[in-house]
């Protein structure tokens, strides 16, 4: 008897404790939700199309800042996709390489590390030569954020790539680098992508890393050498600000935002699922 | 000529020794059998004679293997490697690849044809391996769709497409049902007639059925070699006896 109340009382407190883990979590999709689509349905499509309005006015939208983030995404994936998949490659290639083993060390830490420092690096070596914020500069940044996700996905992803695939390649007298790129980055594309997705939709909520390199603009003028906003950063500076329809904006845009993650995280997620 | 001479073979892996001098003749256009118990090495020996054995790290190779009289450490390992096809104990086709891309890629690669030449050789490579009336009609298909049987066939035909002179076959039927390992048998009387074919297998009836000749190898060492009768009627060696009489293994 007393046997089976313990149980009972482990039970629900395992429960309990799964409860309060994902609690935060809903949450903050509640909040976002509850809070975000009544200002987008009061605002229109003007919210995604229009520009900041001045204060107290019940107009306007986002347009710059989800013009920020697509242009800054994008410039640090054609920057740090390419750079990453290669590192990814090679490590797993050559993993008992010295280099190679240093790499992987640091491909975690990097995963880690506080963004807000990388923004630091980052204007340190090219906000302050160039003498201005810049999208470019942001962008930079994201791709030094991006990097170990996408790297150690695609690494994963090609370790895990039966041998004997590798194996019946090499024995057709194929040269390593046709072995590499045309057979098993090809049989490890899956995994390759999933690191890719999650790298962009990771670098897509980032804020620290871009205060001090995007620096922000309400309006933008569409140059990647002038300083940019983007949807984090939006929100971030317009809760500092002392008028209720900055706050209300903030709300929806953080719903923008939340909608862009779980658009590029669901699939992957049903994706993993399935396979 | 024979096709394979190996010479006071010894394969290492870091400290463990898999091959402890091996010597073996292989004479040209037969099919001869390496059989063996788990664990003898055998596998070892056929990846040495393409050097793939070298794609495992810390492994050191010592002795001799001519092919054809040339020593195979002294060309170009991709030229060797054409030259000695082999076939895995896992079907390996490419999955992301068609039927037609798993023959014709290493064929392009390679540089051994080009164009419409591609489909030619393409055509006569599933047509050597038994394949082609199976699959003409879904060239495009990806090669994972087909069965076991099939795609083992289908890396015979990747192999044979390389025009190699000779096949290594490490336990091609091991992962087959017995209808698929019969045609692969059957496919392998019909090659040894133009192609020299190194077999291995763990099953001596398998040996008995489709070699000219065997070489029982145990522990790293060929305890015996010889015809296929000699060695299935009058084994000279105990071992071999054993072995064939299902008492080792």
């Amino acid at each position: 008897m007393l046997r089976e109340l313990k149980n009972r009382i482990f039970i629900c407190y395992l429960l309990i404790s799964a409860i309060l883990v994902i609690f935060p979590l809903l949450h903050i999709l509640f909040s976002v939700f509850i809070n975000g689509v009544p200002v987008v349905m009061k605002y229109g499509i003007d919210f995604l199309t229009g520009t900041l309005p001045a204060p107290n006015k019940p107009d306007g939208g986002i347009f710059p800042a989800i013009y920020g983030t697509f242009l800054m995404v994008f410039i640090a994936s054609l920057i740090g996709i390419p750079l990453a998949v290669l590192a990814g490659v090679f490590v797993a290639e050559y993993p008992n390489n010295t280099i190679s083993k240093a790499t992987r060390s640091l491909l975690l830490i990097m995963m880690e590390f506080p963004t807000i420092l990388v923004g630091l690096f980052v204007m340190a070596i090219f906000v302050v030569p160039t003498g201005s914020f810049s999208a470019l500069a942001g962008s930079f940044a994201l791709a030094i954020v991006m990097l170990p996700y996408v790297a150690t996905y695609t690494e994963q992803a090609m370790r895990s790539v039966p041998r004997q695939f590798k194996e019946g390649a090499y024995a057709l007298g194929l040269r390593k680098c046709r072995v590499v790129f045309s057979i098993t980055l090809k049989i490890a594309k899956k995994g390759v992508v999933t690191g890719l997705l999650i790298g962009m939709a990771k670098v897509a909520g980032e804020t620290a890393p871009l205060i001090f390199t995007a620096g922000n603009a309400w309006r933008s003028t569409g140059s990647v050498f002038e300083p940019n906003g983007a949807i984090p950063l939006w929100i971030y500076y317009l809760i500092q600000q002392p008028y209720a329809n900055y706050h209300e904006i903030a709300w929806g845009a953080a719903f923008v935002l939340m909608v862009f993650f779980l658009a590029i995280f669901l699939p992957i997620r049903f994706s993993m699922v399935r396979s | 000529m024979n096709a394979v001479e190996i010479e006071g073979l010894r394969v290492r892996y870091q400290d463990l020794e898999v091959l402890k001098g091996v010597d073996l003749d292989i004479p040209a256009k037969v099919c001869f059998a390496i059989m063996g118990p788990s664990g003898c090495g055998k596998s070892t020996l056929l990846k040495t004679m393409n050097r793939l054995i070298e794609l495992n790290e810390g492994v050191k190779i010592e002795g001799e293997i001519r092919l054809f009289g040339e020593s195979i450490f002294k060309v170009d390992v991709t030229r060797l490697r054409r030259e000695v096809g082999m076939v895995f104990q896992h079907p390996n086709p490419f999955p992301h690849m068609s039927i037609y891309d798993n023959v014709a890629f290493a064929v392009k690669c390679n540089g051994i044809a080009k164009g419409k030449e591609i489909d030619r050789v393409v055509e006569w490579a599933l047509k050597k391996a038994a394949l082609w009336e199976e699959v003409k009609e879904r060239l495009k298909n990806k090669a994972n769709q087909l069965s076991g049987g099939q795609m083992q066939r289908l890396c015979i035909a990747r192999a044979l497409a390389l025009k190699p002179k000779v096949l290594l076959m490490d336990e091609p039927t091991a992962n087959l049902d017995p209808i698929a390992a019969n045609k692969i048998e059957d496919l392998i009387q019909e090659l040894k007639k133009e192609y020299t074919i190194v077999i291995v297998t763990h099953s001596p009836a398998q040996a008995a059925r489709v070699a000219e000749y065997v070489a029982f190898l145990y522990m790293g060492r060929v305890i015996e070699v010889g015809e296929v009768n000699e060695i299935f009627e009058r084994p000279k060696n105990e071992l071999t006896e054993k072995y064939v009489t299902g008492r080792i293994g």
